[in-house]
């Protein structure tokens, strides 16, 4: 990397930190994030191609599409930062592939990871606590967002660093993490489950002797928690099997619940 | 203004501001659901009602992603407009869910309207490009991260320039059936993001330990907190054998070499 280094580490993390500033702010139909690529590789680029006929093509080449989960998107975007600085104008249509190559892949693999694994670890410890009352899961899941936007910092210096050959790896490396953490995830779900879902059945019945038979002791002699794993499976099955979309679904509950509380079976 | 003094629905704005930037910025995702209901609680003196409110809509709202630019309902907005109505209305919690639910979903059109024009956004910046105005790349940029965050601030605000009289008319009108429906619903309706999420985890690979948890807060009794170290146990477990296999494999590739 010496021969063509005309970047700085700083150089390197102001273009991460323009990544940041913009985010998917700038998201459109057509060509993604290329927006917010154009902006963050901005300078550092011009530093790359003093000559205006290379700077603008390669500043167009950035403004094709692009997208996959963000903070990969910030190592992706460093690698190609480094790329840019080794290769020149000569190195265009190699960066497109680079990219292009990688946004399909991470995109899966980081969605999983950040967007739905990491928060079904942390919401529900956090609304747990806080239906106690406690403040301390607000805290907990506070302190993960801090070291997690610490490590984000300096991904996009990670991806210039490590450069395109470490990050064709970084799929498997993820996937295996993913993996561990779905463990950890779901271990939480199914307690979750259990802890949130505090319907029960309010039916009575009054018998010939004058005992009363509450339907609901009778749930409890069968499973603890029984209605929360029949209305947790139920939904589980709409959205997955009967691919019911979701805001179909929170109106199916409204409704569902006006019917259920009237008639006194669920309360 | 559901009673609030000008300055607590400056501060609650700015707050929402914050979380939209954040949200369409770095992602450190400093605020959730349940921490901005907490703020909410902080700014209008009722913590306790918020960390409820926040609980529920937090729930919700796993799973509600909008993986690939997908357009998805704002459960955010929802929990700030429900913890301000289920603290200053006479309607509380059920009255919250009720208007704030719709808003956030009523998000998803602002949202294709903003990514739309962030399209004409991104063509006026390539246009600049070509002129050699490089620096107008910066303002439409900002541009469209500014559009980005006045989509989540806008339904907020006119929630509390409109919303209290919609709130009072509906509190008059409301049958106690509804009420007790909603009651109900605030019950059941946090299952809806769990059932999302579950869709998106690796549940038939991993059901043991799905079980497991089940077990061990239902039967046994642990804490949440406490089956969450039980899990991670599991998960180191797992990536130790994970990082075992890989090294029988590397040494297992030598000796055929």
């Amino acid at each position: 990397m010496s021969s063509n280094q005309v970047l700085t580490k700083k150089d390197v993390y102001e273009a991460s930190w323009r990544w940041m500033q913009v985010g998917i702010g700038t998201f459109n139909y057509e060509t993604q994030l290329a927006l917010t690529n154009q902006y963050a590789l901005r300078k550092a680029l011009r530093k790359i191609y003093p000559n205006d006929e290379d700077y603008k093509a390669v500043m167009h080449n950035h403004g094709k599409y692009f997208n996959t989960q963000p903070y990969l998107s910030s190592v992706v975007m460093g690698a190609a930062l480094g790329m840019e600085e080794q290769l020149g104008v000569e190195g265009m249509e190699a960066i497109q592939n680079f990219k292009v190559g990688l946004m399909g892949p991470l995109a899966g693999i980081g969605d999983t990871l950040f967007w739905i694994v990491l928060p079904a670890i942390f919401t529900p410890i956090e609304a747990a606590m806080a239906y106690d009352g406690n403040l301390v899961g607000v805290i907990i899941t506070l302190v993960k967002a801090i070291i997690v936007g610490a490590l984000r910092w300096h991904f996009f210096y990670w991806g210039y660093k490590a450069g395109t050959a470490a990050i064709l790896n970084l799929r498997d490396q993820l996937q295996t993490l993913t993996d561990c953490a779905s463990i950890l995830g779901l271990t939480v779900v199914g307690a979750l489950i259990p802890s949130l879902v505090s319907v029960v059945c309010p039916l009575q019945f009054t018998t010939a002797t004058g005992g009363v038979i509450a339907i609901q002791t009778y749930l409890d002699m069968i499973m603890p928690k029984l209605l929360a794993v029949v209305i947790t499976g139920t939904c589980y099955f709409l959205l997955g099997k009967k691919k019911i979309k979701m805001t179909t679904l929170v109106f199916g509950v409204l409704i569902f619940s006006v019917i259920a509380s009237a008639l006194g079976i669920l309360g | 203004m559901f009673g609030c003094n000008f300055l607590q629905v400056l501060i609650i704005l700015v707050i929402v501001g914050l979380q939209a930037w954040d949200l369409n910025g770095p992602q450190w995702m400093l605020i959730t659901n349940i921490g901005g209901a907490v703020l909410v609680g902080l700014v209008l003196g009722d913590v306790p009602t918020g960390l409820y409110v926040g609980a529920t809509l937090g729930l919700m709202s796993l799973g509600v992603v909008g993986l690939g630019g997908a357009s998805v309902p704002n459960y955010f907005i929802s929990t700030i407009i429900a913890t301000v109505v289920a603290i200053k209305s006479t309607g509380g919690y059920e009255m919250g869910l009720t208007i704030g639910l719709p808003v956030g979903m009523l998000f998803v059109y602002l949202d294709v309207l903003q990514k739309l024009a962030c399209g004409v956004f991104a063509r006026n910046a390539e246009a600049a490009i070509d002129r050699g105005e490089y620096e107008k790349v910066d303002l439409w940029a900002w541009v469209g991260e500014i559009t980005a965050i006045a989509k989540n601030v806008l339904p907020v605000f006119l929630v509390f320039v409109f919303g209290q009289g919609l709130v009072e008319a509906l509190v008059n009108i409301m049958p106690e059936f509804l009420y007790k429906g909603l009651t109900l619903a605030g019950k059941i309706l946090p299952v809806t993001g769990m059932a999302i999420l579950l869709n998106y985890m690796p549940v038939k690979r991993h059901f043991t330990y799905l079980l497991i948890g089940f077990v061990a807060y239902a039967y046994v009794g642990i804490p949440t907190l406490g089956v969450g170290i039980l899990g991670a146990a599991f998960a180191y477990k797992a990536w130790l054998d994970g990082q075992n296999k890989a090294t029988a494999q590397v040494a297992g590739g030598m000796e055929d070499e």
